[in-house]
């Protein structure tokens, strides 16, 4: 074997991987930034359909404005410029804002016509002459009354009063108070208005074409900046994340970058030596992400940001290499003395990301494979492409790493004493940890990097504009929309009873809207002919001042509304009334599902057992909030149960490495010390655990495992020990810093691993530190290694 | 005509309260008879402006700084803000701005034709300047003397029509 032929060969394998991951990524890569990928596909029914809510239930594409500052006239007027100018925009299906345009319900609106077969109050009773009668006293008593009735077009079609007893019922009650004619919260400090965008929920960036053209809308009303625009919904809210994503993904790599390259230089004190240390991280991440993007389809943001800086600490593996590199000896030879103790370390945590990937979790498995391969491939390019690329490298200087090097030079002193304090430190911590009351984060919105000051204004919007802030919701399955729409009603009827019992406060859902075929059929038939109709509205108004011929266009519309085929939904299609049930019933991907929104539940779980009687099989009833909990930290748990995998799988490599049950103890144990002691910490400084933090503290373990392994492998004499130490402190220092760097972010996710990592680190290596120095040498090359302690 | 128009605001704009009774026959389409409602009419410089109705049945309707409140015997008070409903808000801006003697007010809601006519009286012609007050009304012809208001004829845009007569004490 010659040796320049041999040279080239990890070099080409590695230039090819490269050349084909980078085109892979140039063409082929998406990123989204859609939150719930990093929800599992749900196994149970109740779980899939609350997914299936929480990703599309919501209504992606309702905004919520609402405009400060400035006075209540300021706010008004800009409310109205706003409106008007925001309803010239095509991607605008629909913009309220409280004002009323008299053309809600008038006789030119389409709906108009259906009014006979909308109206609840519609029955053959309803035009018994008594009930006509009464209608006209009624229209009589508007006409002279001190206030004017303005628009009467409506009137001779609709003496019972249908279309505005229609609009009535559709505003409900919870309408927004209104100030100089448009909406404002109870206050008055916020002028509010509801959007509707035609935009798809997933298109992120005509979404955000579509914020900033509201938000460029209203800075040119208001070119002095008194007033100010806030805007919530989901849409704006996934913008939001994916930019904070972005820019503090880009800020916090590229100082965490700077950080590394200036420990490097200080470590290493060369250039080439820093430039060289950061291929096997690059590599690590163009290929770690080309396959995750090549077996998992689009990567979501936060998986990419959060695989990158797991990615990173894959710096290690070069630090340990240069660290090693003895003066006069070829690279070549370093990676090759080092390849067990890299292997090991490699191996163990890439195991542990790789059996994250295993599960239903999306961002999770994305995370687990592009961190898992990005570790294979740098231990890899730190083995055999380095060594190839740089037959010699600088080495560093260890005039004072000599004098750390002393530090981890095993004693053999209190080597039982020691292990006595880390058990007894490892049980306290738990203790503690098993004292605290409150340790999980189960609400899934605190893993949302919007602040939480937005998503208090996005309930409050909600609350002042009537929208739907779910928490209570009964999801109805169909086969079609007419059978989905009778259940909806069967449910509305049981509902109707709680709320007379006074067992619910109200309760929204399409068929209020658009009562199921059945449903205005049965109306259909209780208008009478036009034969019986006109001398029933004859006999009424006798006696009344009414022109005879007046309400002749009623008994005309009464016929045509006999004709009418049933209203449906697709017939209301970009109507305000079309939107509106469009958020309460819509087409999935298998059969067609309306949702209930329940206010004030006195008893949740007699709906729900109501339900499950009546409606065993089509209506579910969900307390989003409890189920959302239920199911993060069903996912909490199964990273629980994989993390014990985990240890279970590290611990078997461990083992067959060092054979003797004690020597594992002896490993094990700082590991376990500084991972327990790193949660009561956590928990000390009063962070709530989520499932991040767990997934940086499988880091932790692998680092922990990484430095035990460097530690008792490479610590043989007084110069490898300098070496060792070089290398331990230049992977701790860098580590600890761009982890600490992280925890400053205010994205929770970054934050939880950074913060988790900034402490488990530091704490790790000392452990290990500490149990190496008073434990036997382990070293093989040290006589006193197999004496028993 | 603006000089005597101003004439007239500055003249109502010294009158500090008034009253009088009225008389209103709304001529309708819908109805073979006219309706005639009869009460009084209170005025509060800058923005009280209240209707009593006597007959045919009785109820009050209070404006008071842009909220209009409704009182009718057996039934809750009902109150608006008249500015959520354009045509309304004009509707009672002619009365209460001339009342007031706010010409600008007046002109914000409409396009003023004033005239002299013989024995000191006077007229204006208001034509609505708001689309969506259009769509419902085509113009109010108020009459006066001096700071008293006499006479208010509504034009509705479907032909209907209100007259009302104002008597002062």
């Amino acid at each position: 074997m010659s040796a320049p032929r041999a040279r080239w060969i990890p070099l080409a394998i590695w230039a090819l991987a490269m050349l084909l991951a980078g085109l892979w990524l140039a063409t082929r890569l998406t990123v989204t930034h859609d939150l719930s990928v990093f929800l599992p596909a749900g196994a149970s029914k109740p779980e899939r359909l609350l997914l299936d809510e929480l990703q599309s239930g919501q209504s992606a594409q309702l905004l919520l404005l609402a405009i400060e500052g400035g006075d209540e006239d300021a706010r008004a007027l800009a409310s109205q410029r706003l409106a008007e100018r925001l309803r010239q925009d095509a991607d605008m299906a629909l913009v309220i804002n409280g004002a009323t345009d008299g053309k809600a319900m008038q006789a030119d609106n389409p709906v108009f016509a259906y009014r006979f077969l909308l109206s609840p109050g519609v029955n053959p009773d309803l035009f018994a002459a008594h009930n006509l009668r009464a209608a006209l006293e009624q229209r009589l008593g508007e006409l002279s009354s001190g206030m004017p009735m303005l628009n009467k077009r409506w009137l001779p079609h609709d003496p019972l009063g249908l279309a505005p007893g229609l609009m009535a019922q559709w505003q409900g009650d919870s309408l927004p108070n209104r100030r100089h004619g448009v909406w404002f919260d109870e206050t008055g400090a916020r002028a509010l208005l509801l959007v509707h965008t035609r935009v798809a929920g997933f298109d992120l960036d005509r979404q955000e074409g579509v914020i900033k053209r509201i938000r460029g809308a209203f800075d040119a009303l208001d070119p002095h900046g008194a007033l100010h625009l806030r805007m919530t919904g989901p849409a704006v809210f996934a913008v939001q994340s994916r930019q904070a994503i972005r820019q503090e993904s880009t800020v916090l790599s590229m100082a965490a970058s700077m950080a590394g390259i200036l420990i490097l230089l200080l470590a290493y004190r060369s250039w080439r030596v820093a430039f060289v240390s950061a291929l096997p991280v690059a590599s690590a991440m163009v290929v770690g992400l080309c396959v995750t993007g090549w077996l998992t389809g689009p990567v979501h943001g936060i998986a990419l940001a959060f695989a990158i800086v797991l990615v990173g600490i894959t710096l290690d593996y070069p630090l340990h290499l240069f660290s090693h590199a003895r003066p006069g000896e070829t690279l070549a030879r370093t990676a090759s003395d080092l390849a067990p103790a890299l292997s090991i370390s490699a191996l163990t945590t890439a195991l542990a990301f790789g059996i994250l990937a295993i599960g239903d979790f999306r961002g999770l498995v994305q995370l687990g494979i592009m961190a898992a391969t990005g570790i294979l491939v740098a231990a890899l390019v730190t083995r055999w492409v380095l060594p190839a690329a740089w037959p010699s490298v600088p080495t560093p200087r260890l005039t004072w790493a000599h004098g750390m090097g002393a530090v981890i030079r095993p004693t053999g002193r209190h080597a039982g004493l020691t292990l006595a304090a880390f058990a007894a430190v490892s049980l306290m911590a738990v203790l503690y940890v098993q004292s605290r009351p409150a340790m999980w984060e189960d609400d899934l919105a605190a893993l949302s990097p919007i602040p939480s000051a937005d998503r208090q204004l996005d309930q409050q919007l909600r609350q002042a504009m009537g929208a739907p802030d779910v928490r209570h919701v009964i999801l109805i399955e169909g086969v079609d929309q007419e059978s989905t729409l009778r259940q909806s009603e069967q449910v509305g009827a049981m509902l109707d009873a709680l709320v007379q019992q006074g067992q619910l406060r109200g309760y929204d859902h399409a068929a209020r809207y658009l009562p199921s075929a059945a449903t205005q059929q049965a109306r259909q038939q209780a208008i009478p002919l036009p034969e019986a109709l006109g001398p029933q509205l004859a006999t009424a108004m006798a006696g009344l001042p009414f022109r005879t011929d007046y309400f002749e266009p009623f008994i005309r519309d009464a016929e045509q509304a006999r004709q009418l085929a049933p209203l449906n939904l697709s017939m209301l299609a970009d109507t305000p009334l079309g939107i509106r049930v469009g958020t309460l019933l819509r087409q999935g991907a298998s059969g067609w599902k309306a949702r209930v929104v329940l206010r004030g539940v006195d008893d949740p779980a007699a709906v729900g057992k109501l339900l499950q009687d009546a409606l065993p099989e089509s209506a579910h009833f969900m307390d989003l909030k409890q189920s959302t909990e239920a199911m993060v930290s069903r996912f909490r748990v199964e990273a629980l149960d994989k993390g014990l995998l985990i240890g279970g799988m590290i611990l078997l490599i461990l083992w067959a490495w060092r054979k003797s049950p004690m020597q594992l103890v002896r490993a094990l144990l700082p590991v376990l010390a500084s991972l327990t002691l790193t949660v009561a910490m956590l928990l000390a400084m009063g962070e709530r655990l989520n499932l991040f933090h767990l997934i940086a503290l499988l880091l932790v373990l692998g680092l922990a495992v990484d430095y035990t392994v460097f530690l008792q492998a490479h610590a043989g004499d007084r110069d490898e020990r300098a070496r060792t130490a070089h290398a331990l402190l230049a992977c701790v220092a860098s580590t600890s810093i761009v982890f600490a760097l992280l925890a400053t972010s205010s994205m929770p996710v970054l934050h939880a691993i950074g913060i988790t990592v900034a402490l488990g680190v530091p704490m790790a290596v000392t452990a290990g530190i500490i149990m190496h120095r008073h434990g036997k040498p382990l070293s093989s090359s040290d006589p006193s290694a197999n004496r028993n302690p | 005509m603006a000089a005597e128009l101003e004439g007239v605001m500055r003249a109502f704009a010294h009158v500090r309260s008034s009253e009088a009774r009225f008389e209103e026959t709304r001529q309708m389409a819908a109805l073979s008879a006219p309706v005639i409602l009869k009460g009084r009419l209170e005025f509060v410089a800058p923005d009280r402006l209240v209707k009593r109705i006597e007959t045919p049945r009785r109820e009050s309707y209070t404006l008071q700084q842009g909220r209009l409140t409704l009182e009718r015997s057996g039934e809750p008070d009902r109150t608006m803000d008249v500015d959520s409903h354009p045509a309304l808000h004009s509707l009672s801006e002619a009365f209460r701005a001339t009342l007031a003697g706010d010409v600008g007010a007046l002109k914000r809601h409409f396009s003023v034709t004033f005239k002299s006519e013989a024995q000191g009286l006077w007229s204006m012609e208001l034509v609505p300047l708001d689309a969506r007050v259009a769509e419902h009304v085509e113009k109010l012809i108020l009459t006066g003397r001096g700071p008293v208001l006499l006479q208010a004829i509504t034009f509705e845009a479907g032909g209907d029509q209100s007259d009302m007569r104002i008597t002062p004490p």
